[in-house]
């Protein structure tokens, strides 16, 4: 990795390097930091927001970052500022973090506001860099809810924070962002809350291998584990690795799964106001004229599927967390959409065959037709020299 | 949770989780005060007679669990013995022992388990057995035990009481005071363990409501102040027969009604006034078995209507030109 001058990086090599060194989200999301990074240049944005408000109970890995590596976080922050050419920076972090942690924090930041000024920089860009605790309530470390919390920005429904000029990155991807940068280590490791102890752990680490040194009941294989807080948390496939975006992993007991009572208890809490039981009914039970004839383009259980607002689904997973019988509510939506999507892909891979053999046929109908023409005009004019120059007359 | 220790949040576990099997279990549990006070004015014999039907009810859904390759454990979680206890409710005591079988495999066999088991039927259990042997052995089930009364249900007094005008049938002795004398006190049990169902949040209180709104807007309607061809006045409806069973019980199988809200409003009405309509006009004293069936067939075409709409997607052609 070539060396870049971090305190005036090159946006473009910046992005590049954060790219090779691997970085996504590791708020949750998973997105491609360096797309972030780029879109944010691109739109000039001007406020930089680092999110370490863990809002839901069960994952502790910001604090716990926080706690041991705060200078390097706001080194991360300072770096992106400057790239994208923002100018004021804000640390959100809870307001329950240890009292020790958040005094080191304010110290940390009354030092980067105090730093004279770089003789050759103008007052005007010179960034600047607070912090504020939020209270940590359902959803307050949501993008979305910080922006309206920290600059009073309501978005509208389809907008990001990037469009009204705000980048919002996890303390733990300023983190790695700072590490790729300066130390030239690309992201391999991250914290991880397991089962309430937070560790660093090497990304790939499959679950089964983070509990070896707990007792644990049960076999290795029979285990399941369950990836994120207490609130959204969900069951994660047997073989489930760390990724980028894992912040949180619980071992929990196998439950098996009985028949669905309809107790309504998903659909009253669902916060699309979704009913989950009838989704779910539909999305397993194979329904009466279904695919097998490909005689409309949608299927009877995806229209239905449709009409019950499927894809209104923001697949929170708080049904699943609820339900009484066990049910793997929120996989078989998943499914569902992921079918949806390909019979999509495929009804419009039809659609243009469609099209494209048509204008095929009427091709070759043209082409047809004018060779029609051709050979009559070649036989009438050969007739014409058949009956000779007196036919003329 | 402002104040709390981070690491007390990090490591709190998971919160406890209701359990299917325990939820219908509470709903046996919510039935006793009913069947306490039918054993005490209508005889042990009841006792007998519900013990009999739970333990068939198991038995059969235990057969055909195995037949159908199932987990054996699924029979014994509760849904059974809902259905058995409410048939054992419904039959009169002292019922001939293989009307009860009959009603119990018709209901846990052919009504559950032949649809798909639990969650998969499309009408209640237990009123399935019940009406299959309403309509089969009629003269079986209209005995009612002749020590308390004289043999006749309050709804029979009222149904057969030629020239007696309402109030003079109602104020009668062997009658009692607004819904007959053992179905009052039985309803009033029964209200009580229903609204354990409603605190639970085991029965949706919509249903409940439109059925006991629904029956007693009809017999307020049709009220005329107690003359000979009355119907009866709305108390009388709401504390006599199988109301408040059928209301909290029976009616609120969340398997058998709409999902929808305005669907379980409308679904309760239903109930309430066919049960009004059977009773008033049809030739069976009580009609809340056929009333909940009739019911839950409109069940799938309530909730079909009462869908919630989703915004009008994109025709399918401007679908393709986006993912082209």
């Amino acid at each position: 990795m070539s060396t870049l001058d971090f305190l005036q990086p090159d946006p473009t090599t910046l992005f590049e390097q954060v790219a090779q060194a691997g970085i996504q989200g590791m708020g949750g999301g998973g997105f491609s930091t360096a797309r972030k990074l780029r879109l944010a240049w691109q739109a000039k944005a001007t406020r930089v927001i680092a999110n370490a408000v863990e809002c839901e109970p069960g994952i502790n890995v910001d604090a716990a970052l926080l706690a041991e590596h705060s200078p390097e976080v706001v080194q991360g922050l300072n770096i992106v500022m400057t790239a994208i050419g923002a100018t004021q920076g804000v640390l959100a972090f809870a307001a329950d973090f240890p009292k020790s942690t958040i005094k080191m924090l304010c110290q940390q930041f009354e030092n980067q506001a105090d730093r004279e000024p770089d003789a050759d920089s103008f007052a005007a860009n010179q960034p600047s860099l607070s912090c504020t605790p939020i209270t940590r309530t359902a959803g307050a470390g949501a993008e979305r809810h910080l922006c309206q919390q920290l600059f009073g920005l309501s978005l509208e429904p389809t907008q990001y924070p990037i469009d009204r000029g705000v980048l919002c990155l996890n303390v733990g991807t300023l983190f790695a962002i700072q590490q790729a940068i300066v130390l030239g280590k690309p992201l391999r490791q991250r914290l991880v809350t397991v089962n309430g102890d937070t560790n660093w752990v090497s990304l790939g680490t499959p679950f089964a291998d983070l509990l070896t040194l707990e007792e644990q009941p049960g076999a290795k294989t029979t285990r399941r584990y369950r990836e994120g807080g207490h609130y959204t948390g969900k069951l994660s496939p047997p073989k489930a690795v760390v990724t980028a975006a894992t912040n949180a992993v619980w071992l929990v007991e196998p439950a098996t799964q009985t028949p669905c009572t309809y107790c309504s208890r998903c659909s009253d809490a669902c916060p699309e106001a979704l009913a989950p039981q009838t989704l779910h009914r539909l999305c397993t039970q194979p329904q009466v004229g279904a695919p097998s004839t490909q005689a409309s383009p949608q299927s009877l259980s995806e229209s239905a599927l449709e009409a019950n607002g499927l894809s209104r689904c923001t697949e929170c997973g708080l049904c699943n967390n609820l339900c009484p019988s066990n049910i793997d509510l929120l996989g078989s939506f998943q499914q569902a959409k992921a079918q949806a999507r390909e019979q999509a892909l495929a009804d419009a891979r039809a659609h243009r065959a469609k099209q494209r053999h048509e204008r095929h046929v009427s091709r070759t109908q043209a082409r047809a037709q004018i060779a029609l023409q051709r050979r009559e005009s070649r036989r009438e004019s050969r007739r014409l020299k058949q009956r000779g120059p007196d036919a003329w007359r | 949770m402002p104040g709390a220790n981070p690491t007390d949040l990090a490591t709190a576990t998971l919160p406890p989780k209701a359990r299917s099997a325990h939820l219908l279990w509470w709903v046996n549990l919510a039935l006793l005060p009913g069947i306490a006070v039918m054993v005490f004015t209508l005889g042990t014999a009841y006792l007998w007679q519900l013990a009999i039907a739970g333990a068939l009810a198991v038995s059969i859904e235990s057969a055909c669990l195995l037949a159908r390759g199932q987990s054996v454990r699924l029979a014994l979680d509760g849904s059974a013995v809902v259905t058995a206890l409410l048939i054992g409710i419904s039959l009169p005591p002292g019922v001939s022992l293989w009307v009860l079988s009959l009603a119990v495999l018709g209901g846990v066999g052919l009504a559950k388990q032949l649809f798909g088991g639990l969650g998969h039927n499309l009408f209640n259990p237990a009123m399935v057995g019940y009406a299959l042997v309403l309509v089969s052995f009629p003269a079986e089930l209209a005995v009612w035990p002749a020590d308390a009364i004289t043999g006749a249900t309050p709804l029979d007094i009222i149904s057969h009481r030629q020239s007696q005008t309402f109030t003079e049938a109602v104020s009668s002795e062997q009658f009692g005071n607004w819904g007959g004398l053992p179905w009052q006190w039985i309803n009033l049990a029964f209200l009580a363990g229903g609204c354990v169902l409603l605190v639970l949040r085991l029965a949706r209180w919509r249903v409940v409501a439109g059925v006991l709104l629904a029956l007693g807007a009809a017999a307020a309607l049709t009220y005329d102040a107690g003359s000979s061809l009355s119907n009866g006045s709305p108390l009388y409806h709401w504390f006599t027969g199988a109301t408040m069973l059928t209301a909290f019980f029976v009616a609120t199988d969340p398997v058998t009604h709409p999902q929808s809200t305005r669907g379980q409003w409308l679904f309760g009405a239903l109930v309430g006034l066919l049960i009004f309509v059977i009773r008033a006009y049809g030739s069976y004293p009580d009609g809340a078995a056929f009333a909940v069936l009739l019911a839950n067939a409109a069940a799938p075409s309530l909730d079909h209507w009462t869908l919630t709409k989703t915004k009008d997607e994109p025709e399918a052609e401007d679908k393709h030109e986006d993912v082209a």
